[in-house]
């Protein structure tokens, strides 16, 4: 209504004041829950692993979980791992944008080096032949090869990018940006209001957590593909459009009731797009990467209803697909 | 671009050919086999005010059914909405039993009439109970509304009927409430989301 707000620039009236966010942590649920060193890898592999058992793609699931323990080393190796320019990071959050942006960061070397040492501990585990000569053929690529490869999978341009790695292109990544992410405390992450993407690095989510524990009981937070970082969006409403009219949810149906499912497709009729969530009362366990692999029936049968998923999990990138 | 993102990052119906699963050796075949066993079920999840008290505290109600004409649809669970702001998630322990309130099976679902000598409840229309409180209405109002008081002065209350709204008001809902009572003299109402 007022003429005042309407001419402030967009980013400055969503930007809140340091001491606005300060004032706001007393009676608010953190907007952000930034990732720990030990909190991310370790978890998953562990998760993965269980799902191994009783999963079809059992194989793969194991596999990853060997990739998440190779990440965690690699983390470990890392006390702390080199943030972009201060300035840089400061311009970022003044416009409104994640501190960390993936698609626009200079990358540190860093994250090259992990991807080699990554290769090099996945490829001292035991593998199927074909797999090995994969890995290992990625593993002899030059630096340059990585860093074009980074850029495509970032940005989501599928045009050259090596499908097949791309797991292990994305492991080394996603250590690089949980080690740098983990570094920062809530004042460094605008406050960007309810926004699809990562507030810290930008990125997609893999699936929606609504969270259990005495503070966050119920709350509902998007799950990071890239950082792991989680932020906070009501639920019952479409992650992509924010839309709130209908929305309905699709599960597999097991026998069970209904609202033991831990696993559902958020469907929204208004963009068509379906967003997992995992409700961590009906397992504790769930995890948003581990348990999104670990439901891919779920995403075959809605999508098989004519409706695209929307989130992102770099552990199983999908290519071009041939016509069935 | 945003078209290409989802086809590209996401299972489509082609199941996973092309993902990286299958690149690196691993078979979908189990997984594909699978799914041809599996059917969806559809859920939904609604917003509402809990009924019972002026608190007002928000609910999620999840129900089971795809909303077909012909199929019912089942409330399946209840909860407190996390992001409502009076209470936040929580619920007290009548909040928490809402599931058998909707559920009970002496739950009142349409109107009922006693009528006086009788011992037995009947069912009866809306537009018959309602006619009826009208008309129980007029006759109160007609017996008892004062005009003027003992000192001469003008009053135009009627006290001898009073009227309780609902907790789950809107606000739109508590000004119509006030206005229509105010109008016909009554004075002994109040809504229960006033407080």
């Amino acid at each position: 209504m007022s003429d005042d707000t309407g001419a402030r620039p967009a980013t400055e009236r969503m930007l809140l004041d340091p001491e606005e966010i300060v004032a706001r942590q007393a009676y608010d649920i953190p907007r952000v829950r930034l990732p720990g060193r030990d909190t991310v890898f370790r978890p998953r592999a562990a998760r993965l692993r269980t799902l191994a058992e009783t999963s079809t793609i059992g194989d793969y699931l194991r596999f990853v979980a060997t990739i998440a323990d190779a990440q965690q080393q690699q983390l470990d190796s890392y006390p702390a791992l080199p943030l972009p320019p201060v300035e840089r990071m400061e311009q970022n959050r003044k416009f409104g944008m994640p501190p960390l942006n993936a698609v626009s960061l200079q990358r540190a070397p860093a994250w090259r080096t992990i991807l080699r040492s990554l290769l090099t501990t996945v490829l001292h585990s035991e593998l199927p032949a074909p797999l090995r000569v994969t890995l290992e053929q990625f593993a002899t690529q030059v630096d340059d090869y990585f860093e074009a490869q980074a850029s495509k999978l970032l940005s989501a341009n599928l045009q050259g990018l090596n499908v097949a790695v791309a797991p292990l292109l994305a492991a080394a990544l996603q250590v690089y940006f949980v080690g740098m992410a983990s570094q920062f405390t809530l004042e460094d992450v605008p406050a960007l209001g309810e926004a699809s993407l990562c507030p810290c690095c930008g990125s997609r989510s893999t699936a929606s957590l609504a969270r259990i524990g005495a503070q966050e009981a119920g709350y509902r937070y998007l799950s990071c593909a890239l950082c792991a970082t989680e932020w906070h969006m009501v639920r019952v409403k479409c992650t992509q459009c924010l839309s709130t009219k209908d929305i309905h949810y699709q599960s597999i149906d097991d026998g069970r009731p209904g609202r033991e499912h831990a696993v559902k497709a958020e469907c929204c009729d208004a963009c068509n797009t379906y967003l997992k969530i995992l409700y961590l009362d009906r397992d504790p366990n769930l995890d948003a990467c581990a348990d999104d692999l670990a439901s891919v029936a779920l995403d075959v049968l809605v999508g098989e209803t004519g409706r695209p998923g929307c989130g992102v999990n770099y552990m199983l990138v999908q290519g071009e697909t041939a016509a069935p | 671009m945003e078209m290409n993102r989802r086809q590209f990052f996401k299972t489509c119906s082609a199941g996973l050919g092309g993902s990286s699963l299958v690149m690196l050796g691993f078979s979908p075949l189990a997984a594909q086999a699978e799914t041809r066993q599996f059917k969806l079920a559809r859920t939904t999840e609604t917003r509402n005010t809990c009924p019972y008290c002026s608190v007002g505290c928000g609910i999620i109600m999840h129900s089971l059914g795809d909303k077909a004409k012909n199929a019912t649809s089942e409330i399946i669970h209840i909860e407190g909405d996390p992001d409502h702001p009076v209470n936040r998630g929580t619920l007290c322990p009548k909040g928490a039993g809402l599931l058998d309130f909707v559920k009970s099976p002496s739950r009142l679902k349409f109107p009922e009439v006693r009528e006086a000598g009788s011992n037995e409840w009947k069912r009866i229309s809306w537009d018959e109970a309602l006619d009826r409180v009208a008309k129980h209405m007029k006759a109160d109002r007609d017996a008892n509304f004062t005009a003027k008081n003992a000192k001469g002065d003008t009053v135009n209350r009627w006290i001898t009927t009073g009227m309780l709204a609902a907790s789950a008001s809107s606000n739109e809902a508590g000004y119509l409430t006030g206005k229509v009572m105010r109008s016909l003299g009554m004075l002994v109402f109040d809504n229960q989301a006033r407080v």
